[in-house]
């Protein structure tokens, strides 16, 4: 049995462990390309969300590289992710491959079906080993979350260009080969005070949040490696999805710092009910962003991304609100590199713009009639797009 | 007298009856927005975000309609129409999608409907009456009662037990009542087909006995109860052997029916092989062009049938 995975951000690292510590052999999803893409928008229905496209194309280059056996997390709805793993077996099958997929349902909705995949995935472990197995793993996998959001934080105002990304790799590497508790507390300590070490210089020229689907914030082949290049820009990067946080059973999100019920309580007044996905999400984390005092925030969702696009609809009221600049950008299979990033470029050139800009006596009557006009606009029913 | 507007949109379809039991026994005045027509569709294009699905725009369109007629505008929030399962993301957001649009939120009313919070719906809706007219607790545990009789009442009433096993051309029909029911954003095709001479099955005269039965074999259980319905309705017809071709109707940016749609492909395609015609309307479907479509179809239709014979 060769097991493979679709390819998304840390995910692999993750994996990667897990399998070696339960037994079971992993194939390395080969890395995202421009291929990936083609193969999956082939075969995916046209009005498939993006990440649906670019896992399937993962499945197949799995699939031609040898792999038997398919791992998906699955999931109870109501946004399409959890019905991707389903839908992509019958697509592969209707194409010939020969395969298993294993679907790994949430354990608390469908416990039948996640003991099923579990005892396929090795049939022979005791659960409780498995138990332990799955949280030591899990507890490695929180380490690299945290190491990379560290990262972030000193990306932007290191001495010597790139030294973050050299050292960031270093440390990915020895933490990968930690095996023991210990041993991953010893990698990370060391991790930290390695990023500590790098020789920083300044303040970050402008903080931008990173908010939308959780797919393309975490998979940098997605996203065209956007918190590079901001950080790189000298701009600060706050990410609002991490992935242990997204699969972690605990709402409080450890490495975001923001629990759930928070984002919830944050959105309550835009967007009262959970929409699914990250779209109230999205909502709070404008909400609290806003408040941490932000520059501006990126927005990235997938094309008819149904939770998103709720959470689309609401920023009109909540950008005149809260008076924060929003840059939502839609992204799918031909979404260009050097578009995307030359509109990133012109919303930084706005945000600092804005934040240099002096505040006088006239401007802040100028900003106040034009409220006050748009308020009245608003009682007549008109809004101004 | 309290004026409430609903929209004829979206889940007028499925629970009108419902509402409109249960606000007339509130003692309010219920107005329809008008049938969908070219300026309703416009507004809603002007209003909804360029991507968002055809069924939702026109809603925000005949929400707008309603605003200045009425004092009230009824949104409910459909979370699970049946147990554990949802309606659509873009339905549980549909309140405050409206909310934005509104000049005077208050306006609103969006009492929750879901089956695994019986207590909190009850209350929700209690709150409208409230708002209303003031119900005493016990006419509105009536008035609440007898709304949810009269929609099963309707319900029951749609649903068909006669199949003809011969005669004409069978095709079933596969698609939300939202959309199929809209003849303005279909061009009539329901009616048309029938004038034709076809015999058009729909999803919502299928007993949920049996979709049940019919999606039980399923791998996974679908978590989307109006797409459950619709596959349901769909394999008792394949695997019954009740048609000669399936149409699978959905809007353009449609997200669960974007999946369902290759489920239905793969298991209309193991039941020897039962042609499939997959029809996607959005704003700009011509009349002409589905027309051609649909033509040639129901061409393939009686030719095959003819050699089967
Ligand atoms: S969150 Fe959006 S992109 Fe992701 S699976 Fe759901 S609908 Fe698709
Ligand atoms: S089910 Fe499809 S058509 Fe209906 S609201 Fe959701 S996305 Fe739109």
């Amino acid at each position: 049995m060769l097991v493979s995975s679709p390819q998304m951000g840390n995910v692999h690292f993750f994996l990667q462990d897990l399998f070696e510590r339960l037994g079971v052999d992993y194939l390395f999803p080969p890395p995202n390309s421009r291929r990936t893409v083609a193969l999956g928008t082939r075969f995916a229905p046209e009005f498939a969300c993006f990440p649906f496209k670019v896992t399937l194309g993962n499945f197949i280059e799995a699939l031609e590289a040898g792999a038997d056996t398919l791992v998906m997390v699955g999931g109870i709805g109501p946004c399409r992710f959890g019905y991707y793993a389903e839908t992509q077996r019958r697509i592969l099958q209707g194409l010939g491959y020969q395969f298993e997929m294993i679907i790994i349902e949430p354990p608390l909705a469908h416990p039948l079906l996640f003991y099923r995949a579990l005892r396929r995935l090795c049939p022979s472990l005791p659960l409780f080993k498995i138990y332990r197995e799955i949280r030591a793993s899990f507890f490695k996998a929180q380490s690299f979350d945290f190491l990379e959001k560290r990262a972030l934080e000193v990306r932007p105002v290191e001495m010597v260009k790139g030294e973050t990304d050299k050292v960031l790799a270093q440390v990915f590497e020895e933490l990968s080969r930690a095996k023991t508790e210990e041993e991953i507390v010893e990698a990370r300590k060391k991790g930290f005070a390695k990023l500590e070490a790098i020789r920083t210089k300044g303040k970050p020229c402008l903080k931008v949040g990173l908010i939308g689907e959780f797919y393309l914030l975490l998979e940098p082949f997605a996203n065209f490696g956007l918190e590079r290049f901001l950080n790189q820009k000298g701009v600060f990067v706050e990410r609002a999805v991490y992935v242990t946080d997204w699969i972690g059973p605990s709402s409080t999100n450890p490495v975001q710092g923001i629990s759930n019920e928070e984002i919830a309580r944050a959105a309550h007044p835009y967007l009262s009910h959970f929409v699914g996905g990250e779209g109230r999400a999205t909502i709070g984390h404008i909400v609290t962003m806003t408040q941490k005092g932000f520059d501006g925030l990126i927005h990235l969702t997938p094309f008819t991304c149904m939770p998103e696009l709720v959470a689309k609809s609401i920023f009109p009221k909540i950008q005149s609100d809260l008076d924060i600049p929003i840059l939502s950008l839609i992204i799918d299979e031909h979404t260009e590199k050097t578009g995307f990033l030359t509109r990133i470029e012109a919303f930084l050139d706005l945000l600092a713009w804005r934040k240099n800009r002096k505040i006088t006596p006239r401007s802040t009557f100028i900003n106040w009639l034009s409220n006050k006009r748009e308020k009245k606009l608003a009682t007549y029913g008109i809004k101004r797009r | 007298m309290i004026i409430v507007g609903v929209p004829r949109a979206l889940l007028y379809y499925y629970y009108f009856p419902f509402w409109k039991t249960f606000l007339e026994s509130c003692g309010a005045k219920v107005i329809l927005s008008p049938p969908t027509n070219k300026r309703l569709l416009e507004k809603g294009l002007e209003l909804a975000e360029s991507e968002i699905c055809l069924p939702v725009k026109v809603f925000l369109g005949h929400v707008q309609s309603l605003i200045s007629q009425v004092d009230f505008v009824l949104v409910p929030r459909v979370v699970k129409p049946e147990r554990r399962s949802y309606s659509c993301p873009k339905l549980l957001g549909l309140p405050d999608m409206v909310k934005t649009l509104l000049p005077s939120p208050s306006a609103l009313l969006f009492p929750l409907q879901d089956r695994d919070r019986k207590k909190e719906m009850a209350e929700e809706w209690f709150e409208v009456a409230r708002k209303l007219k003031g119900l005493s607790f016990w006419k509105f545990k009536r008035a609440y009662w007898e709304a949810l009789k009269a929609q099963k009442k309707a319900e029951k009433e749609k649903k068909r037990d006669f199949y003809p096993r011969n005669g004409g051309l069978k095709i079933g029909l596969v698609g939300h009542p939202y959309i199929l029911n809209d003849t303005y954003i279909t061009h009539s095709l329901v009616k048309r087909l029938r004038e034709r001479g076809v015999y058009v099955y729909l999803s919502e005269e299928v007993e949920s006995s049996q979709i049940r039965k019919a999606t039980r074999k399923l791998p996974k259980p679908i978590f989307w109860s109006y797409e459950k319905e619709l596959v349901g309705s769909a394999l008792f017809w394949i695997q019954n052997k009740l048609i000669d071709g399936l149409i699978m109707v959905y809007s353009f940016g449609c997200g669960p029916d974007s999946l369902t749609q290759v489920l239905l492909e793969t298991e209309a395609f193991k039941y020897g092989e039962l042609p499939f015609l997959n029809l996607v309307f959005d704003e700009h479907t011509s009349e002409a062009g589905l027309l051609t479509r649909l033509e040639a179809f129901l061409d393939m239709l009686a030719w095959r049938k003819l050699n089967a014979s």
